[in-house]
């Protein structure tokens, strides 16, 4: 278990399991007529040549020990991986809040709270400070779009 | 045409200009915005000016869009606009280092030099440029997109396989949505909104845009600011020189961004990327490029300005416009009961050549503005990256949202973003990927029409024949052997270190 964890966090290991799968897929959902899948299919083989290659490379560094797991995370990245994910989240809800509480809010919201939870130090000056920010920011983003080019945003579905 | 010029040099052309020239400087710099649509905007708001002053305006607009679009590229590593892409391959490095004043001063002076050598083309070189343009037919495109594809050699970082891989990729993204030969469906899911294709913008803003953002993100505990940055005196003076140093350089890039630009449908991006590669091919010290070398900004940006004014010769000349941007504006043209080609040369040449001159001088123009917004624009870097990450992703995700106002391309956009966030772990490179992405929509429409035409006669008589099908096959060669061997010492001086 120990030594299929450690394969899987060698980055060519890893590489070889990602292009194959996606020339897989791809070989997957092609058809027959040439000139409609000339151009995907030689960009497919290229990858299943590449996949095959780091295939060779991976098994022969397997079977000289020389595996290299270059993909582990040090204990102290976590940190910074939460936030990462923590940020994507923000993004989710933002898009999911969009729609439903229009430009104003949605946006306001992921910036304010963004902003915020990236401030070290959290005090009623700074969260003041982000929010002034992200206000100014909406107020430039939606008068140049809007106003200029006229990119219509969406409006909230709950308020009309 | 020194009427024209006295009618271009009139404060009425000179004021319209202007307007268009800080349009395009916003335009350029909001990811998500491109010259097209900021020029199809504008056109509404010309009607109630004089033909010549209201193509001047729209012809500021792009050139300028084709200046700032470099902005982002360089201090956030993300291309205001397709064109800007190979700008950011070594303008960010140059912001991380510091250098980020020089980097847009280069850009700005090298934008302007393209501008002028494009619009000098258009006013002197119209005719003969577009009787070789004529001679592109679909095989000569294909090879055009493959010679540019070669630029992967450059860009792939340590491992060229994963390069290639990164540009199959972004080949096979450009190929969802409705195939070129029977409509026929493909990768698109039963999805409506993928039938039309991924958006380019929306996807060149997940691959280079998202990723950044999240490896800002990534990168708070360690660091604060994108780089240090401290203003200097007489960078601007000492970088101008550093690009007029090079006149072989200059011509190259310039020659090639004009030429490029006359191809319809080629335009500015793929004369960016193939100067790009050409300047990393001629240069001396390739190891530099990719890595902050300000003559790979100068390429890119040389080139890219200078195909805006040469994507109206086959305008003028033809009535064939050159780019999407020289589209509109012929629209516009033809809004006013004029028609662009042969015989608006003849019928209203003034027209025709004091369009040129506005645009000779818009380059000018160009650089002042762009040399006075300078100082504000590298503070960007001055902004923490607490505050920067969120600011730029949520202009991420209105860029994607506006070019299409479709809501699928922002989900597009973020999907391909983590993929390539993801991918970098690996080794990826996303310069391939998006190289991948813009030159697949050249290339297989090029490649299908190709291949009917073969059926006709053969596909050795349509690829490998004639001298700009020869020419263009040995200097893709030509470009992978350069970098295959260059790699191979590379190599063996990192064995013998």
């Amino acid at each position: 278990m120990t030594q299929i964890t450690k394969i899987l966090k060698d980055s060519d290991v890893v590489t070889t399991l990602l292009l194959f799968a996606i020339a897989s897929i791809i070989y997957s959902g092609t058809g027959t007529d040439a000139k409609d899948w000339v151009f995907p299919l030689m960009a497919c083989f290229s990858l299943f040549a590449i996949s095959a290659f780091f295939l060779v490379k991976s098994i022969s560094k397997i079977m000289t020990g020389k595996i290299v797991p270059d993909l582990e995370i040090d204990v102290e990245q976590i940190p910074s991986i939460i936030n990462v994910i923590f940020f994507s989240f923000f993004i989710f809800i933002f898009l999911l809040i969009l729609f439903a509480f229009g430009f104003w809010i949605a946006s306001l919201a992921l910036l304010w709270v963004s902003i915020a939870y990236f401030n070290p130090d959290n005090n009623i000056k700074t969260i003041v400070k982000s929010f002034v920010v992200s206000l100014i920011s909406c107020l430039i983003a939606y008068v140049v779009f809007t106003h200029i080019f006229y990119v219509p945003f969406p409006e909230s579905r709950l308020f009309g | 045409m020194i009427e024209a010029f006295f009618l271009a040099i009139s404060p009425s052309y000179l004021l319209y200009m202007t307007i268009g020239i800080l349009l395009g400087l916003i335009v350029g710099t909001l990811p998500g915005l491109t010259a097209t649509m900021g020029t199809a905007l504008l056109v509404p708001f010309t009607f109630a000016l004089p033909t010549g002053e209201g193509i001047a305006m729209l012809g500021g607009l792009y050139v300028c869009a084709m200046f700032s679009d470099a902005i982002p590229a360089c201090l956030v590593n993300t291309p205001g606009t397709p064109a800007a892409m190979a700008t950011g391959f070594d303008g960010y490095p140059m912001v991380q280092q510091g250098r980020g004043q020089e980097a847009i001063v280069a850009a700005c002076f090298s934008s302007a030099l393209g501008t002028m050598f494009g619009a000098a083309c258009y006013l002197l070189l119209a005719w003969p440029m577009i009787s070789i343009a004529l001679q592109f037919g679909p095989p000569e495109f294909f090879w055009l997109g493959i010679f540019a594809l070669t630029i992967i050699g450059s860009l792939a970082g340590d491992s060229i396989l994963k390069g290639l891989a990164g540009g199959a990729i972004g080949l096979l993204i450009s190929c969802v949505g409705i195939s070129h030969a029977t409509e026929l469906n493909r990768f698109t899911m039963n999805i409506p909104e993928l039938r039309g294709g991924v958006s380019l913008v929306a996807a060149l803003i997940g691959v280079f845009a998202v990723p950044q953002v999240l490896s800002m993100v990534l990168g708070l505990k360690r660091q604060e600011y994108i780089a240090e940055y401290r203003a200097e005196k007489g960078v601007f003076l000492k970088t101008i020189l550093k690009v007029l140093s090079r006149p072989i350089h200059f011509l190259r890039s310039a020659a090639i961004g004009s030429f490029i630009g006359i191809l319809p449908g080629a335009g500015s991006p793929i004369a960016a990327i193939v100067s790009y590669n050409e300047a990393v091919r001629w240069s001396k010290d390739k190891n530099t490029f990719g890595k902050g070398n300000v003559h790979g900004v100068t390429a890119s940006e040389i080139a890219n300005n200078a195909a805006a004014p040469a994507a109206m010769i086959p305008l003028v000349t033809l009535g064939v416009p050159g780019s999407s941007p020289a589209a509109v504006i012929a629209g516009a043209l033809m809004l006013r009961g004029l028609n662009p080609g042969p015989e608006l040369f003849a019928t209203d040449g003034v027209l025709v050549y004091s369009f040129g001159w506005s645009l000779f001088i818009a380059g000018i123009v160009v650089f002042f503005v762009g040399m006075l917004a300078t100082p504000l624009l590298v503070k960007v870097i001055k902004i923490p990256l607490r505050l920067l990450a969120p600011l730029i992703m949520f202009l991420a995700i209105i860029g994607a949202y506006a070019i299409r106002n479709n809501i699928f391309d922002v989900y597009m956009m973020l999907a391909i973003g983590i993929f390539v966030f993801l991918a970098r772990r690996l080794g990826f490179h996303p310069g391939p990927i998006g190289l991948g992405f813009i030159l697949g929509p050249i290339i297989e429409p090029s490649l299908v029409q190709a291949l009917y035409i073969s059926d006709a006669v053969g596909v050795q008589k349509i690829f490998f024949s004639g001298i700009i099908n020869i020419t263009l096959i040995s200097l893709s060669v030509i470009s992978v052997a350069a970098v295959a061997l260059s790699r191979f010492k590379a190599r063996r001086l990192a064995k013998q270190a």
